[in-house]
């Protein structure tokens, strides 16, 4: 047989093997939240099914807390995600416009930093939070998040502005701008899609992470996946229902955005791989 | 209406010499054209003095104020830059305003001179569109807009007109010139193009390894240049040059070519000891004349329709360009001998490269 | 003067990064070892006792058992990844009609919470009635009893984690295939290679770089596993499918041993950065060169 018809049929074996792996779970999750419970674990499954909303209704009856915990992720999703766009966007510019000794070592140091496992420096932090009082706060997570991406969202921006012209600064400079005006701008405008490169794994990170919020939560800055976990951890037979509607509504909006933006964060991982 | 004084400017990036003591008055609208093969450091000087490079050493006065300590966003000066360095994410008239914006300029006040600034460059239309939609001589204008918008003590061009094409660029070195005269602001304008500079300048200054080598109007460096380096820059086709050793002991002994050939000069002015010299003659200083006592061949004939460039093998060494008229009629391979004007031609000093002043002879 | 005169600047610029990484991250790395000498209740009045926690740790069995399962783990699912990613991405590198949809089904299980993947997964292997199990059963007459069993218990921690962690091994190989020159291929076609051999001489000559790249950033990362393993078995049954990151979160949050803790987020830190040390040393000579 021709190597063409090989190539052709191997790759669309592959790439359906691919889509079937990455979606199932995630499609029977989702379709199974709109099940009822008889449905859920029907033999053999059901896909064609009577839509019902009971499981929502039930999650929202059941769990209030889980719409708490909603908002307390979006509000720490929104804090990280400013808190990293703009400490990153000063840093990346200085690496990208000047260049010392000094600032090669920071470099470096950011990118060691970045290789430590975040489990780890729970430890040590856990009696230091508590005693500055940020123990289940928002402030503690968005924090720890933007910490935990600065590095990668530096290197990005970094990348980004390199791109930008150094005259179209001379030229703002000599029209009597300061650096601060230079980087409101002209650097800013211009690096809009660097900074979306950089913010979407600190969107997807602090919408999703469940470690830190684990060790540094309790009560009032409980977060969406704690909940969830919380919701899971206390399903008896008849409540996978609830627990698929709350993975839903937690995952819906964060897959859309991921599919919005999947160009960034090709370009994203790929600056991050390559550099740090 | 200003004027700028360097002193002893020098510029230096580490080991490497930018800008060695350079020395300039430039008076009060005067325009003036920069000119140097590239990397003879005259963007550094313009960068210096726009501010966005420093010295190393010497001083820059505007009106006789120091700015040396001044950054360069209250320097007051405008630039025009090679790429034209338009902010991509603004319009036309938000790139001419950009100035006038960070100034906090009042809006009445920035729209009526935008618009005038538009109208004097032909944007009016143009306006609202982005850099992009832009050609190249459209976006040339609009960093000229840019500069002119906002009354700045002095203009800075950093070959403004490169990035075009060769029908564009005369076009526009014309409308600049027009501009100029109608602006009469203090300029300093950096090129590579000694047809741009002969074309523009008050006065030119030719730069070279970080040296200025002569400042004068076109006409002067033309007619009198002050070294080989200065003499072979500006022209175009370039002056020719013959070396010339001396035969024989010193006085009354004879000027010749490497092959031979007696050059008649007057060497009165010659001083003794000199062995060897260049002869400088500009091809219009040259004619065809069988009785001329450069003998060669004639190589490549190039008609230029209203003059045709006759090159002249006169040895291995030297090819010599020769304006002969319209409708000569030399062939590739015909002997002929070539005359020279001696007031038309220049000698210089073959080891220091300046020029040597005679008493002017009689024509060879 | 804009850029050269400002010494001060590039300082500023970089320090709200710098501080956050040295706050959060680098001192409390450092702290840690200082931690690991000490006994604590929780991380606070401390009382110095030398390697003692380093002596416990290391003649507990758990610790030992963890050591291995992560070790099993993370090499299972690094290499298993690079094996699904590599066909992906070369079948992905050529223009049809749908790439794009295909392409974000593909990347979706990024976009997923730890928390979430353990429920569509329990979901499907739930024992007896999980369809996934139930078809095993059917075509290979067993179950994958992950509660029971715990090599089955580490296998669906391993597949979680392969799940979740595919997009990223998946993005850096297609980004890296797609700059593969399409004329050197077809130089080598014309030079009478078959694809097999254009595969093996061009594109994986070319690719190689960012394999390694995506092996070391998937190791560092995949011993960290803590989230996947915790929510699925929690270690059980009897502490037998506990990770690195489970012994070291039970050692702190549950029995309140910090400084037994500390000993052991020593060892995972030097366990990441021996991996990242050959990377991180071609990078500094790099930037080096760089200036």
């Amino acid at each position: 047989m021709d190597d063409r018809y090989v190539i052709l049929v191997g790759r669309w074996v592959v790439l359906t093997l691919g889509v079937f792996w990455s979606a199932f779970p995630i499609f029977m999750v989702v379709s199974s939240s709109f099940k009822t419970h008889l449905d859920i674990f029907a033999v053999p499954p059901k896909f064609i099914f009577q839509p019902t909303f009971d499981n929502y209704v039930l999650l929202f009856r059941e769990w209030p807390q889980f719409l708490d915990g909603l908002v307390n992720s979006m509000i720490i999703t929104v804090g990280a995600t400013v808190l990293t766009a703009i400490t990153s966007l000063l840093a990346g510019y200085a690496y990208s416009r000047f260049h010392s000794r000094l600032l090669t070592l920071s470099a470096f140091f950011m990118i060691l930093v970045r290789m430590l496992p975040p489990i780890v420096v729970t430890i040590p932090l856990f009696p230091a939070v508590n005693a500055m009082g940020l123990s289940d706060t928002h402030a503690i997570l968005i924090l720890l998040y933007a910490a935990f991406f600065v590095s990668l969202a530096t290197w990005i921006l970094k990348t980004f502005i390199d791109q930008i012209p150094r005259e179209l600064e001379e030229a703002a400079e000599v029209e009597g701008s300061s650096v601060w005006q230079r980087l409101v701008r002209v650097v800013l405008p211009l690096s809009v899609h660097g900074m979306v490169a950089a913010c979407v794994f600190v969107v997807v990170f602090a919408w999703n992470e469940y470690v830190f919020a684990l060790i540094f939560t309790s009560n009032e800055a409980k977060t969406a996946p704690l909940i969830l976990a919380e919701i899971s951890g206390a399903i008896e037979g008849v409540q996978w229902g609830i627990l698929f509607a709350a993975a839903s509504v937690q995952l819906l909006p964060i897959l859309a955005f991921v599919l919005l933006v999947q160009k960034f964060i090709v370009t994203g991982i790929t600056a991050g791989a390559v550099k740090g | 209406m200003s004027t700028l004084i360097l002193e002893g400017l020098s510029k230096n990036y580490g080991e490497v010499e930018a800008l060695i003591g350079v020395d300039l008055n430039v008076g009060d609208g005067e325009f003036i054209v920069l000119v140097g093969p590239s990397g003879c450091g005259k963007s550094t000087l313009l960068r210096c003095i726009a501010g966005l490079e420093k010295q190393s050493a010497g001083d820059i006065r505007i009106d006789d104020r120091s700015i040396t300590g001044v950054q360069t966003r209250d320097r007051n000066v405008a630039m025009v830059f090679q790429s034209y360095a338009l902010f991509p994410h603004l319009t036309v008239a938000e790139n001419i305003a950009f100035g006038l914006r960070i100034r906090r300029t009042d809006k009445s006040v920035i729209e009526e001179r935008v618009a005038h600034a538009a109208g004097l460059l032909g944007l009016g239309e143009l306006t609202g569109r982005y850099p992009r939609e832009l050609s190249g001589g459209q976006r040339q204008r609009v960093a000229m807009g840019r500069a002119i918008v906002r009354d700045p003590v002095l203009f800075l061009f950093d070959e403004p007109l490169s990035n075009l094409d060769a029908k564009l660029r005369v076009q526009m070195r014309t409308e600049m010139k027009a501009l100029r005269q109608r602006l009469g602001i203090t300029s300093i304008y950096v090129t590579h193009d000694q047809d741009e500079a002969m074309t523009l300048a008050d006065r030119i200054v030719v730069m070279n390894n970080g040296r200025i080598e002569q400042i004068g109007t076109p006409m002067e460096l033309y007619d009198a240049p002050v070294n080989l380096f200065v003499a072979g820059f500006m022209g175009s086709p370039p002056m020719n040059f013959i070396e010339l050793h001396r035969k024989g002991g010193n006085s009354g002994a004879q000027l010749e070519t490497a092959s031979g050939q007696p050059v008649p000069l007057p060497e009165r002015g010659l001083s003794p000891g000199v062995r060897s010299v260049v002869l400088g003659v500009r091809p219009e200083g040259l004619r065809i004349d069988d009785g001329g006592p450069l003998k060669g061949t004639v190589e490549v004939v190039e008609p230029k329709g209203s003059e045709t460039q006759v090159f002249v093998r006169l040895d291995d060494l030297h090819l010599l360009c020769v304006t002969a008229g319209k409708r000569a009629t030399f062939q590739p391979g015909d002997p002929v001998g070539i005359a020279f004007d001696a007031t038309e031609s220049h000698l210089f000093d073959t080891d220091s490269g300046q020029k040597i002043t005679t008493e002017k002879g009689t024509a060879a | 003067m804009m850029f050269e005169d400002r010494k001060w600047l590039p300082i500023i610029l970089i320090s709200p990064v710098n501080a956050l990484l040295a706050l959060l991250i680098a001192l409390p790395s450092v702290y840690i070892i200082w931690l690991s000498l000490n006994q604590s209740t929780f991380g606070s009045e401390t009382t110095f006792v030398g390697l003692a926690n380093y002596a416990q740790i290391f003649s507990d069995p758990i610790f030992w058992r963890s050591t291995i399962n992560t070790f099993i783990v993370v090499n299972v699912v690094v290499y298993t990844e690079l094996a699904l990613a590599l066909p992906l991405a070369l079948a992905l590198n050529t223009d049809f009609v749908g790439k794009g949809l295909v392409f974000s089904i593909l990347i979706a299980p990024y976009a997923v919470t730890e928390v979430s993947a353990v429920v569509m997964w329990r979901y499907l292997f739930e024992t007896d009635i999980g369809m996934f199990n139930m078809l095993l059963q059917s075509f290979a007459g067993f179950q994958l009893n992950w509660v029971r069993n715990p090599a089955h218990g580490l296998t669906l921690i391993s597949i979680l984690s392969i799940w979740i962690h595919l997009p990223f091994t998946l993005i850096i190989l297609y980004s890296a295939i797609s700059t593969v020159p399409v004329d050197m291929k077809n130089a080598a076609r014309v030079e009478g290679a078959t694809e097999w051999q254009v595969f093996r001489t061009v594109t994986m000559r070319f690719i190689m770089p960012a394999v390694l790249v995506a092996l070391m950033f998937r190791y560092i990362f995949a011993t960290r596993l803590f989230a996947e393993a915790w929510l699925l078995t929690e270690g059980g049954p009897a502490r037998l499918t506990e990770v690195l990151g489970i012994y070291l979160y039970r050692a702190a949050f549950r029995y309140h041993d910090f400084g037994a803790a500390a000993a052991t987020g020593l060892a995972m830190q030097m366990l990441s950065l021996l991996v990242a040390s050959f990377y991180l040393y071609q990078l500094y000579k790099r930037m080096q060169a760089d200036g």
